[in-house]
């Protein structure tokens, strides 16, 4: 298959279909008139930029050639919030496609306009890739079309032949750089099908496999897949492709035993466009074209894909061979299931909000990526807790968040402090607050909320259901048991102070009421250094239910 | 079954900041909703059908319409189970 830029789309092949849309093939000449159509409606309209987000990736492919052929600027937004849509008008764009909130849209793809469509200047026709929310300050990021065109080339060159005439089959979004040159930019220009609905699973993928396909992954559908995966039908895909963050080992393994396919990751990133690859291997091999130097500890990407030298954002060793191993990020910018998250940023998020003074989040990685967040409450913020209670509290502040966040990247776990905790250097102890931000619900309760003072410390704690303590204690009637608190009392006692001591004795126990499943409790814990005891006293609502001393000795 | 399903949902997602009392079971499930994601439907789908034996292989329109509450799911699991 030989690739026609695609600044001369016009001239490709009437045989294949361009697009798999809602159950229809569509052709070149129905594409062509589908362009020409919005060309003449946006050529009526005074505006110069259009933020362009749709569901679909064909209606996209008509809208963004229309752009280009009117002469308009097209910028691509990373999801469709009503936020996102707030930030573009505020640069100027029109909305154009499915937005948030807005009436549902026409895209008018069986038009039989035919307008004289002459060939793209590949130097002047430009789109401009907006990743609001995730990224932060979302800043638009120019592409010119004979990058592109270039980058897509460089593919067809590398997995062309591989490929074939398979169908491009997806489980991401166009919207974002990678699905935009995997998804649509590189079909186009190589004459290869594309579908244009997103998977949504690896069932509805297998199921819309007609003819040979491949199928554009992540990391976050590929490490999900189990044994009642459709393996079947992955292993008739020509190729599976991969990118967006690195694929766990156990997850490559597992798709090589059941399905035979060696995924291809593509590491890049939005400024840059694709860098290297890598099959089968630890190891990334660059791109065609590019090169990689170093220069004060930085290393620095010279690429046809770009203007100027980019300095990655990675670490990386180079080996004598040219390929490279990644090592991961230097800054707080952290990717959750695949979205590029600053933390810097959300943390700005947060202290916007007039109920956070100060907030610190970090990431948690169990089965799945979370954020977890502490903050400290203003006096409203406070106000509003006891008003409302803290899951009505909690949900409110993710909807502030979700007007500039995806829902993926919002914090999941929440501690109520008042004040980050600090280490004795002065830096934000964040052992201390993974520790208590990813508690092991199996053994221990769910920390909502530290208060520290001197010599001592106040936990809001609730207690999980699915502690392995109930079972036995008991079946019929689970209560906590007097142990399991005393347990829990040392376990957080070890962390909040400087306990150099052995224990030694139990004094003043006394257990007076029960503690239920999904109760939540302030458990106050208390250090006296020169008595060497460790007080505590686990209330509620209902008053105190134990109470007693840990006593330490020297060896 | 609309509880039981809450309950899964609570727990294959830990969404420890919420009770079975908090779902409203026509409310939507994603983003303004229940605030969910789409890694969040796919965790959803697979708790589905470990639990159930039931797969989500429907066309996109029909998922999102699956997936909208959790009332509309029960009745989904419910007319595949039979």
């Amino acid at each position: 298959m030989i690739a026609s830029p695609l600044k001369d789309w016009q001239s490709c092949s009437t045989e294949t279909p361009i697009a798999y849309h809602a159950r229809h093939y569509y052709h070149a000449d129905e594409f062509y008139a589908a362009v020409s159509y919005w060309v003449k409606q946006l050529q009526a309209q005074p505006f110069q930029r259009y933020a362009l987000y749709t569901d679909d990736a064909y209606p996209f492919a008509v809208l963004l050639f229309a752009l280009f052929h009117a002469g308009k600027q097209a910028w691509i937004a990373g999801n469709n919030h009503t936020g996102t849509a707030q930030q573009l008008s505020q640069h100027q764009c029109q909305l154009i496609g499915d937005w948030e909130g807005h009436q549902m849209f026409d895209y008018h793809l069986n038009s039989v306009e035919q307008a004289d469509l002459s060939v793209l200047n590949p130097h002047d026709t430009r789109l401009v890739i907006f990743t609001s929310g995730s990224t932060g300050q979302a800043k638009p990021i120019e592409k010119r079309l004979s990058q592109l065109e270039r980058e897509c080339a460089t593919l067809e060159a590398q997995w062309g032949k591989q490929l074939g005439d398979a169908e491009v089959l997806a489980t991401v979004s166009h919207q974002h750089i990678y699905g935009l040159l995997f998804r649509v930019l590189w079909p186009l220009s190589a004459g290869r099908c594309f579908h244009s609905q997103i998977a949504m699973n690896p069932e509805m993928l297998v199921n819309a496999i007609h003819k040979p396909a491949c199928w554009i992954a992540s990391p976050a559908q590929l490490k999900r897949l189990d044994a009642d995966s459709p393996w079947q039908g992955i292993s008739q895909l020509t190729s599976v492709f991969s990118s967006g963050g690195a694929l766990p080992e156990t997850a490559r393994q597992q798709i090589v035993i059941r399905s035979k396919q060696q995924v291809i990751e593509v590491y890049g990133s939005t400024e840059t466009g694709g860098i290297a690859w890598r099959q089968h291997d630890t190891a990334w091999q660059l791109f065609d074209g590019l090169r990689l130097s170093s220069s004060d500890d930085n290393w620095q990407l010279q690429s046809p894909y770009i203007d100027a030298l980019f300095t990655l954002d990675d670490n990386l060793s180079l080996q004598t061979d040219g390929r490279f191993i990644l090592h991961g990020r230097k800054d707080r910018i952290v990717k959750i299931e695949e979205k590029r998250l600053s933390l810097t940023e959300l943390e700005q998020r947060l202290t916007e909000s007039p109920w956070i003074a100060d907030a610190f989040t970090l990431t948690i990685t169990t089965n799945r990526d979370r954020v977890g967040a502490a903050i400290v409450l203003t006096e409203a913020g406070s106000g509003q807790l006891s008003k409302k209670g803290r899951n009505a509290f909690i949900k409110q502040l993710r909807t502030q968040l979700y007007q500039w966040f995806d829902a993926i990247v919002l914090p999941r776990k929440w501690l109520i402090v008042n004040a980050i905790p600090l280490t004795t250097q002065g830096k934000i102890n964040q052992p201390l607050l993974k520790v208590l931000l990813d508690t092991d619900t199996q053994k221990l309760p769910i920390v909502q909320g530290v208060n520290v003072t001197e010599n001592s410390v106040e936990l809001t704690l609730k207690v999980p259901e699915e502690l392995i303590y109930f079972p036995d204690h008991f079946a019929e009637y689970p209560i906590l048991a007097g142990v399991v608190q005393i347990a829990w009392a040392e376990h957080f006692g070890l962390y909040f102070f400087t306990i150099d001591q052995s224990f030694a004795i139990l004094e003043a126990l006394k257990f007076v009421k029960v503690i239920q499943p999904n109760a939540v409790l302030k458990l106050t814990l208390s250090w006296n250094d020169s008595t060497h005891k460790l007080y505590f006293n686990f209330c509620s609502e209902q008053g105190t239910h134990s109470s007693g001393r840990l006593v330490y000795t020297n060896p | 079954m609309e509880t039981e399903l809450k309950q899964l949902i609570i727990d294959a997602l830990a969404l420890e900041d919420l009770s079975v009392d908090d779902i409203d079971s026509h409310a939507p499930l994603f983003n303004e909703g229940l605030g969910l994601d789409s890694i969040d439907a796919l965790e959803l789908g697979l708790a589905i059908r470990k639990k159930y034996g039931v797969k989500i292989e429907a066309e996109k329109e029909d998922v999102v319409r699956i997936f909208s509450s959790v009332a509309s799911l029960a009745t989904y699991i419910q007319s595949v189970r039979g």
